[in-house]
């Protein structure tokens, strides 16, 4: 039993972390609320006052709304790595992340800015930017990993002459604003009423993602071997790309661009595993989840965004990685 | 025992066509050895038989089964290819990549059930990698790695295996180890296998039946059991120019020399 | 093999653990100085039963916003509206208000004990628990914050959303808060006083000629105000052209050197909060050709009391100011100087040194 049991002791630590921050997280706020009022509103009391109504409509949801987004981008990290075959693959770094920006920012300035629109925007811009990534990759008839980090650096760069593009037509009292916080990430805006959709696309997808752990383990062997496996590499990328990336614009379209979780997360997990079988993907997610949290602690306490936190948190796990390679820890093709 | 694998005016490239216009059969239990030199075209060969490119023409048949109507699972099924170069897929067990041997059969949503976990037992056993399992793949050595896949190809359960230089990282006792394997997986008469080689002396060792590349084309085939050393010689210096053929007077057996 | 994991989990969750402590500890200072505010605070539906007390308003975002009565505690998430809620009177009920107050002069004139009140949003973001927490009767926000306004409204909490963009709008803000806060009459008499000079000015300009006036941006000179914008409304009301209205667009609109001497400004305004002088403008070499640099008519609206140049609700001073600048003869600048002095101790309640009023 002993090959389980760094299994069994990572996905505890990453189950303890996770669910400890989540905790914490309904305890920080502005809106001052007791452990004892806490404990009377969980169980069902005070029914009706203020301090229920900031806790279910502002604060657990926020919780949620934390733990779901970083479980997401951690997941679909971890899924890209794999794929990829690539310690760099993020959403950030294969476009989807600022394609999905970019549909956002268009819907704030060019249509009425609603929940809907925005959503529908980051996920049609989102699948857009993965489209055009998959369009040169197969344009260039070069099915190699670096192909699609190469493409999706020029689909970013595409987004972002987008959106300084929309950032300059944005009226800079109110638009510009949204932008701005939109790109940076934040949950201060995050209500029960918002939670729903997101949810669901990210559970579906997990569910979906989950099962797939097959294809997703198969795809790190390379194409060649994938292929001779009998697993059309082509079609299944494809699948599993669309599923994360529905499931990262779903998440972006509520909170904005959060930088860095989806690549993080995943290293984070590696190390605590020390594999890529087993719980690696689940575990991507939950620390994705606490990295989120994490970030949102002291987010919440100055109002400011949350990607000046993500950010702060990846430095070091990025730095280590870059000591860790020069061990060549990540194999020779990493 | 019966014709396995056939093979029917096969043409195969990416651009152009590298291979043109090929016909064999192999039976069950045969090890067959493709020789050529470089850019000959046996890799093209082997992926052509997969229907792995994008051009390609002509019929190949498993136990008389067209293998271009098949889907690629039911293929992977037939036919199993271990390719030149397989990546060190960091993070990944040796366990897990034995088991992912067993695609073909259980799809892509299906976990790996005790039957599976049973093969990739009884294959790690053979093959002498059962202390690697639980190992890291990028941490292996590049030999114990090909031994890593050629159980994988075992797990994989084709009739038609397929190897592209099975043994270009392995160490001379090593490569032969591995053919003594190959050869007892093959002695069912269940199975047959192509295997690319580039050492003359290997192929003349170890295969019964050798197919000579130049070009794309077959301009040969040797059976080193039964063809005569003059044949051997005049077929392997055209491949190899200046390759001398001996034989060995006490075993009989081919071997070669440079001059 | 196994202790190293151990050791690699134990660093991450020392890690982690010490960016949580330094969120707690902020967090503790900051719940414990609003802590004082929610105690004595009561539930807003105390008053439920009088439904004829109520008020309905529609704001300026066109939601209808009901109150049980005159808003009694307010949260202003906004410049402008908390100026009004000075303006108005209403500056004790007054709960919490925008980030960065401490820049503005006016608190510090009119009311220093706003400053000592929660902060609790910019223009980007509002920290919604914190405004929950002050349990106003009223939240006053920008047409930016709108997004949150819902949220709030589902915790029970009235929200009017107001969008001064322009003298009218301004009016109709001042007429907004007044009704709920039950001031008619104060915003009725700041309304009045802007018509009045409005009119006066319109008066005494009406004869004289209508000088050509470029206004730059605040972050550069090389920018200016299309006819879209307040500043172009601020020239006009004042009796002159603006230079920028034959541009197009809704905001600052970059220009050339050429440009602007094509314009040829009789003269040339800075607006209160500009990142140069007047003097940068007077020995730039490349617009010494300029009529209003030749004729030394360079002048920079005052910033030391408020932003006259925006839409606030002394704004009409400025329109008086530009007046004084553009036709010192029938307005002359001493005159304006009194009328200010005047306004604020009317209106604001605290007499301005006229050291602030400068041209």
């Amino acid at each position: 039993m002993k090959k389980r049991g760094r299994d069994w002791a990572a996905a505890a630590a990453c189950l303890l972390l996770a669910g400890g921050l989540g905790t914490v997280s309904l305890f920080v706020g502005s809106f001052p609320l007791s452990l004892s009022q806490i404990g009377s509103i969980l169980t069902g009391g005070m029914e009706g006052t203020l301090e229920a109504q900031v806790f279910w409509q502002l604060r657990f949801p926020r919780m949620c709304m934390g733990l779901l987004a970083g479980w997401a981008l951690g997941l679909a990290g971890g899924v890209y790595q794999t794929v990829f075959r690539n310690p760099l693959a993020s959403p950030d770094l294969t476009g989807v992340a600022s394609g999905a920006s970019l549909g956002a920012a268009c819907a704030i300035v060019l249509g009425a800015g609603t929940r809907l629109e925005i959503m529908g925007g980051s996920f049609l811009m989102g699948m857009a930017a993965l489209a055009l990534v998959l369009l040169l990759v197969g344009a260039a008839r070069l099915e190699r990993t670096g192909s699609y980090i190469l493409a999706g650096v020029i689909v970013s760069s595409l987004a972002e002459a987008g959106l300084m593009t929309l950032k300059v037509m944005a009226d800079p009292e109110r638009e510009l604003a949204a932008i701005e916080v939109w790109t940076m990430g934040s949950l201060s805006a995050m209500t029960a009423d918002k939670l729903p959709l997101p949810a669901a696309a990210v559970v579906l997808c997990t569910v979906a993602l989950l099962l797939l752990r097959r294809p997703i383990l198969m795809l790190s062997l390379g194409d060649e071997q994938a292929r001779s496996l009998g697993l059309d590499p082509v079609f299944w990328r494809g699948v599993l790309l669309t599923l994360t990336t529905l499931m990262v614009a779903a998440v972006v379209s509520v909170l904005g661009a959060v930088a860095f979780v989806g690549l993080i997360a995943p290293h984070i997990a590696r190390l605590l595993l020390g594999r890529r079988g087993g719980p690696y993907l689940p575990l991507c997610g939950l620390v994705g989840g606490a990295v989120l949290l994490c970030a949102d602690l002291p987010a919440r306490v100055y109002t400011l965004p949350l990607s000046i936190f993500t950010v702060l948190l990846a430095v070091p796990v990025l730095a280590a990685l870059l000591w860790r390679r020069k061990e060549g820890a990540y194999g020779d093709d990493a | 025992m019966g014709t396995m694998l056939e093979v029917r005016n096969l043409w195969a490239g990416y651009t152009d066509f590298v291979v043109r216009d090929l016909s064999f059969a192999v039976a069950g239990g045969e090890l067959v050895g493709i020789l050529g030199r470089n850019g000959s075209g046996k890799s093209t060969l082997l992926r052509g038989l997969t229907c792995g490119l994008r051009r390609r023409r002509g019929q190949v048949l498993v136990r008389g089964e067209d293998c271009a109507a098949l889907s690629p699972r039911q293929r992977a099924r037939r036919m199993a290819l271990l390719p030149q170069h397989t990546p060190s897929s960091p993070g990944l067990r040796v366990e897990e990549v034995l088991e992912l041997g067993r695609y073909p059969w259980e799809g892509p949503l299906r976990p790996p059930g005790s039957q599976t976990r049973e093969l990739v037992r009884r294959a790690a056993e053979q093959f002498g990698i059962e202390g690697l399992l639980y190992r890291d793949c990028a941490a292996l050595s590049q030999g114990q790695r090909q031994l890593v896949q050629l159980a994988r190809v075992a797990v994989q359960g084709a009739p038609v295996l397929l190897l592209d230089e099975p043994n270009s990282a392995l160490d001379f006792p090593n490569t032969h180890q591995f053919f003594r394997t190959l050869t007892g997986l093959l002695a069912g008469g269940e199975r047959c296998a192509l295997v690319v080689l580039h050492d003359p002396a290997l192929a003349l060792r170890w295969c019964g039946r050798l197919l000579l590349l130049e070009e794309g084309r077959l301009v040969g085939e040797l059976r080193p059991g039964e063809t005569g050393l003059h044949a051997v010689q005049s077929a392997l210096g055209r491949l190899y120019p200046g390759l001398q053929v001996r034989q060995d007077r006490e075993s009989g057996r081919l071997f070669c020399a440079m001059e | 093999m196994k202790h190293r994991t151990w050791k690699r989990i134990a660093a991450l969750a020392l890690s982690l653990s010490l960016a949580l402590g330094c969120a707690a500890c902020s967090n503790g200072a900051g719940s414990s100085a609003s802590g004082g505010v929610s105690a004595s605070g009561s539930a807003p539906a105390e008053s439920a039963s009088q439904a004829e007390g109520q008020i309905v308003l529609t704001d300026q975002a066109g939601r209808e916003v009901v109150l049980e009565g005159p808003a009694q505690s307010i949260v202003s998430c906004y410049y402008i509206s908390t100026y009004a809620a000075i303006a108005l009177g209403a500056e004790d009920r007054v709960a919490g208000l925008e980030k960065k107050a401490d820049t503005r002069p006016i608190y510090q004139m009119a009311a220093p004990e706003l400053l000592e009140k929660p902060q609790v949003g910019t223009m980007k973001e509002l920290d919604v628990e914190a405004t929950a927490a002050l349990e106003p009767e009223l939240v006053i926000m920008p047409q930016a914050l709108a997004d949150y306004a819902g949220t709030l409204t589902q915790l029970g909490i009235p929200v009017l959303v107001v969008n001064p963009e322009s003298h009218e709008a301004l009016v109709e803000m001042l007429q907004l808060m007044g009704t709920a806060l039950g001031l008619e009459d104060r915003a009725e008499a700041l309304a009045s006083y802007y018509q009045e000079q409005l009119d006066r000015m319109a008066e005494l300009t009406q004869d004289a000629g209508a000088p050509v006036v470029y206004m730059g941006s605040n972050s550069s000179f090389l920018a200016t105000a299309p006819a879209s914008m307040y500043q172009s409304t601020l020239i006009r009301q004042a009796g002159g052209v603006n230079a920028g209205d034959s541009l197009e667009g809704d905001y600052w609109t970059e220009v050339s050197y050429e440009d602007v001497l094509a314009m040829a400004p009789q003269v040339v305004v800075l607006p209160a909060g500009a990142e140069y002088t007047v003097q940068d403008v007077v020995e730039d070499p490349q617009l010494s050709a300029l009529p209003a640099v030749q004729d030394g008519a360079v002048y920079q609206m005052p910033g030391g009391i408020e932003e006259w140049d925006s839409p606030v609700p002394s704004g009409i001073l400025g329109a008086m100011w530009m007046t004084s600048v553009l036709h010192p003869d029938v307005y002359s600048f001493e005159e304006f100087t009194a009328d200010a002095q005047d306004f604020y101790q009317t209106f604001y309640g605290f007499s301005v040194d006229a050291s602030l009023i400068t041209k």
